[in-house]
């Protein structure tokens, strides 16, 4: 599939590339871990979409290191842009309604994503057990920002991450 | 000792830095605890202490939910799912370190409740992850899930304490915040504390400063009210000279007219070698006088600045043949040579104050002919610089000549070059110093070098201005009257006076009021228009001076008329102070047609004739400009040789003056007024010094002065004179030969004046 992908990519040039995502969406291999619904384009398990964390990882991958409220030094985050998953659905609402395992819930407006906040993978270069936040984690990069420092986003910062319901 | 800065001498680098460093003590520690706060509400923000509570909170409560799920896999354990058990578990444990690993967890770690549960759940997770190893597994394994329930058990209540713990650590937190704000609100209270005092301190210093430069400004204010008190009192003190000068000059000249005409009587009469030796010797003695007053007026003149040159045409070479001709008398009398050369490209006419250049050139030559015992004087007059207007009188003598100390402190007043020669020779001493201002007024200077005993040279330069020959002009009875027809109010007492300025005023074409004083001007004044007003300088009720500031107080355009006093003061002091009250012009008295014109023409009231006249010049001894000791031989008319004995009796031109003016009747009625029984004034003063009436005879006296004076009868002015000072002092009887002197120039005059009118011959 992979191949076809970029065959038909070749084939049908730059212009069509942009859609061709919406047009597949591979079905997890491995156990999911992140659920996408609402209004998404793209799906691949019914009426929501899926990734296990090896499609994560396929996404190209920002990395940043920032103090947190939760960690007594900074710390190293890795993994895809918030809006690079986003994209990956096609999706087209205004609001992310966020869910935790721990059934955590919060809301992230779209414009949110002018922060590039990620979706964290790796801690210090290590996956992240549930028992230390993981196996996903949103972060926004704190340092980056005074404007980010204060509790509406580290509210947002859900970590334990499971799923995202589009509005 | 702390010495108060002086704020006075600060400049403005002190105030800057003085600025600086208050800014910097008040300001710094105010932005360092700014900066703390900042800092402290950034750690809150960042470090979300206060959700220590809430991570404690929700870490109790995962334990419920385990502890829930682990019930419910023990109750039904074919439906439970050992995963979502293990993701429980694992939730429970991030939980854990969300608690331990917050920023802020030195707040509970010091507790024995947080020991406690880091200690149990350390256990806790030693027992259970080996449980959770084979997560699908476990719920059909009744004992783990015993052994599990059995820990959380013993977990609940330490949990607990530890929420309770956190909520105390929040409140320990929350005080500690509490104290470092209370420990910065003192900070800023003291700094402001601080402020206040700098801040008072500064106000202290300015508030001294401005005291002290109140005081200075008060002492100073002091300082110019005695400075200026004392100003007054200096012109009070100057006022009161000129005013004595004024008078000396008054007191001296009537009776030195008396003097005079007295040694000429007896000149007259037949005397001895020897008397006549002593009455030369007393006449030299008397004109030397004449110089010294003259040369006081001068140097009083000078000093009140009011002395003024009297410029015209003046033909130059005529200037100093003159002072050729008199001085060659003085050298020839020493057997001196006295050689004057006028430069052949001199400049014929220059506009020149004659009197003054006389004067200058009289005092040289007369300094230069007194301090050489032999040899020669020589007089060059030549022209200087290429510019025009320049000319160089220079006097050379072979005399004793001075050494530079002396030169030094030649112009200084009183000052003479050789005390032992003062009795000797005489002189004010005033002399070099009236030429010099004179010749610093003509745009010049005097210059001396001098070698002892060789001789010494005096270079005189002026600035004067080469003219044209003035055309002639003669005052005819139409330009007398200047083409205008005035209304002139006069206020004169005497009776003589007041006719002859009727008539005087009559011939010249102008409408004449009379009144007697001051009050009746000023009535008269408000009643009807003039034009203009002559004022007697003395009058009774109001004097001329105060009728003048009366005129200037009244409403209207009264207050703008012109007034001319009349006054026989010849101290410009007093026209200052008349200007002063708001006189316009002055006029000499007695009064001439030709001054009372003048004085019209510079108010304005007459137009002013094409060219300046040069006939009118200063010719009388009563002049507004005194004469200068050397001048005087030439300007006396009473010396003896030069004038024949009418002239001495009578000035023919004044009295051709009055006579022109005068109508036959109106002229003969004026002699009546004089001479005529019972009621002419030389009848009733005669009558009055007969009966010893010492008060009739001053009042007479003056009165015959005064007409005599204005008719020319200069005998008769003499002995009027002379009577009139005797008759003021009240212990002196009054001599017999004062009626029998007054008698005799009465019939003199009568008789020269027979010769002089055509009418009375025929």
């Amino acid at each position: 599939m992979k191949n076809r992908r970029l065959l038909i990519g070749a084939l049908m040039g730059a212009a069509a590339a942009c859609a061709l995502p919406a047009l597949a969406l591979d079905a997890p291999k491995e156990r999911p871990i992140l659920t996408v619904s609402g209004k998404i384009g793209v799906k691949n398990a019914g009426d929501m979409a899926r990734f296990d964390m090896k499609m994560l990882e396929a996404l190209p991958q920002q990395t940043f290191t920032t103090t947190t409220p939760w960690y007594d030094k900074p710390v190293k985050f890795t993994g895809p842009l918030l809006a690079d998953v986003l994209a990956a659905v096609k999706a087209n609402g205004q609001t992310i309604s966020a869910v935790a395992i721990n059934d955590y819930k919060i809301s992230i407006p779209m414009g949110d994503l002018k922060h590039k906040p990620i979706v964290a993978r790796l801690l210090d270069d290590k996956p992240m057990p549930v028992r230390e936040k993981g196996p996903l984690f949103v972060v926004y990069p704190f340092d980056s920002s005074a404007e980010l420092r204060n509790s509406t986003y580290y509210e947002r910062s859900i970590w334990q991450l499971k799923a995202l319901d589009i509005q | 000792m702390f010495s108060a800065p002086n704020l006075a001498r600060w400049q403005r680098r002190h105030w800057v830095i003085a600025i600086a460093i208050f800014l910097a003590i008040t300001l710094t520690p105010l932005g360092w605890i700014q900066w703390r706060q900042v800092r402290m509400l950034d750690d809150i923000s960042t470090n979300q202490v206060d959700s220590i509570m809430w991570q404690a909170y929700q870490l109790e409560r995962e334990l419920s939910r385990l502890e829930q799920a682990l019930h419910d896999a023990e109750m039904a354990p074919q439906r439970a799912d050992g995963w979502a058990l293990a993701e429980r578990y694992e939730v429970f444990l991030s939980r854990i370190d969300l608690l331990t690993k917050i920023p802020r967890r030195d707040l509970l770690e010091s507790t024995p409740a947080f020991a406690k549960a880091q200690e149990q759940l350390a256990f806790f997770v030693r027992t259970a992850d080996p449980l959770f190893a084979d997560a699908g597994q476990l719920p059909q394994q009744a004992t783990s899930l015993q052994v599990l329930n059995g820990q959380i058990d013993l977990l609940t209540p330490i949990l607990a304490d530890l929420t309770r713990e956190s909520n105390r650590a929040v409140a320990r937190f929350v005080d500690e915040r509490n104290a470092q704000l209370a420990q910065q609100s003192r900070l800023v209270i003291g700094m402001a504390a601080v402020q206040a005092l700098v801040m008072l301190l500064f106000v202290g210093l300015l508030v001294r400063h401005i005291r002290r430069q109140q005081r200075q400004y008060q002492r100073l204010q002091k300082l110019s009210r005695d400075l200026s008190e004392a100003r007054d009192q200096a012109e009070a003190a100057n006022h009161g000279k000129s005013v004595f000068l004024a008078n000396m000059s008054h007191e001296i000249r009537t009776p030195f007219q008396g003097l005079l005409g007295m040694l000429n009587l007896l000149g007259e009469a037949q005397l001895t070698n020897v008397q006549r030796d002593y009455l030369q010797t007393a006449r030299d003695s008397a004109q030397h006088l004449l110089g010294v007053l003259n040369d006081i007026l001068d140097v009083s003149t000078m000093e009140s600045g009011t002395l003024k040159l009297t410029e015209l045409p003046t033909h130059l070479r005529t200037v100093v043949q003159e002072v050729e001709g008199l001085m060659q008398v003085a050298a020839r009398d020493k057997g001196l040579d006295l050689n004057v050369y006028a430069a052949a490209d001199l400049p014929e006419w220059v506009v020149a104050d004659p009197t003054r250049l006389r004067q200058i050139m009289f005092n040289l030559i007369n300094n230069a002919i007194k301090f050489t015992a032999e040899g020669s004087v020589m007089v060059e007059v030549a022209r200087t610089g290429t510019d025009g207007g320049g000319v160089s009188i220079t006097v050379r003598d072979t005399g004793m000549g001075m050494d530079e100390q002396t030169v030094s402190r030649l112009f200084t007043r009183f000052y003479q070059a050789d005390n032992s020669l003062r009795r000797r020779i005489g002189g004010t001493g005033l002399g070099l110093e009236i030429s010099r201002n004179l010749a610093r007024m003509m745009g010049g200077d005097i210059r001396v070098t001098s070698q002892p005993g060789v001789g010494s040279v005096f270079t005189v330069t002026l600035k004067l201005l080469e003219t044209t020959e003035p055309q002639e002009s003669l005052l005819s009875g139409s330009e007398l009257a200047g083409g205008r027809h005035l209304r002139v109010l006069v206020a004169e007492d005497h009776p003589i006076n007041l006719k002859y300025m009727a008539i005087l005023l009559e011939k010249m074409g102008h409408d004449a009021t009379f009144c007697e004083n001051g009050e009746e001007a000023l009535q008269l004044l408000q009643r009807q228009p003039f034009d203009v007003v002559l004022l007697d300088y003395h009058m009774p009720v109001l004097d001329g001076l105060a009728t003048t500031e009366a005129i200037r107080q009244l409403d209207g355009p009264a207050s703008q008329i012109k007034v001319i006093l009349v006054t026989a003061d010849v101290v410009n002091d007093t026209r200052k102070r008349a200007l002063e009250v708001g006189v316009n012009e002055f006029t000499s008295k007695p009064l001439q047609a030709e001054d009372l014109q003048r004085a019209l023409r510079r108010c304005g009231l007459l137009d002013d004739p094409e060219h300046a006249m040069p006939g009118v010049s200063v010719n009388r001894l009563s002049g507004p400009f005194p004469l200068s000791a050397f001048e005087a031989p030439v300007r006396l008319p009473e010396v003896p040789a030069a004038v024949p004995p009418a002239d001495d009796i009578i000035d023919t031109e004044a009295y051709a003056e009055v006579m022109s003016m005068m109508p036959e009747d109106a002229l003969d009625e004026l002699l009546r007024t004089v001479f005529d029984p019972p009621e002419g004034t030389a009848h009733v003063l005669l009558q009055a010094l007969a009966d010893g009436d010492r008060e009739a005879v001053h009042y007479n006296a003056h009165k015959l002065k005064g007409t005599a004076m204005l008719m020319g009868f200069r005998a008769i002015v003499r002995s009027a004179a002379v009577i009139e000072d005797q008759s003021k002092e009240p212990g002196q009887p009054l001599h017999v030969s004062l009626a029998t002197q007054l008698q005799h120039d009465i019939e003199r005059t009568q008789r020269v004046l027979q010769q002089l009118s055509p009418h009375e011959q025929t």
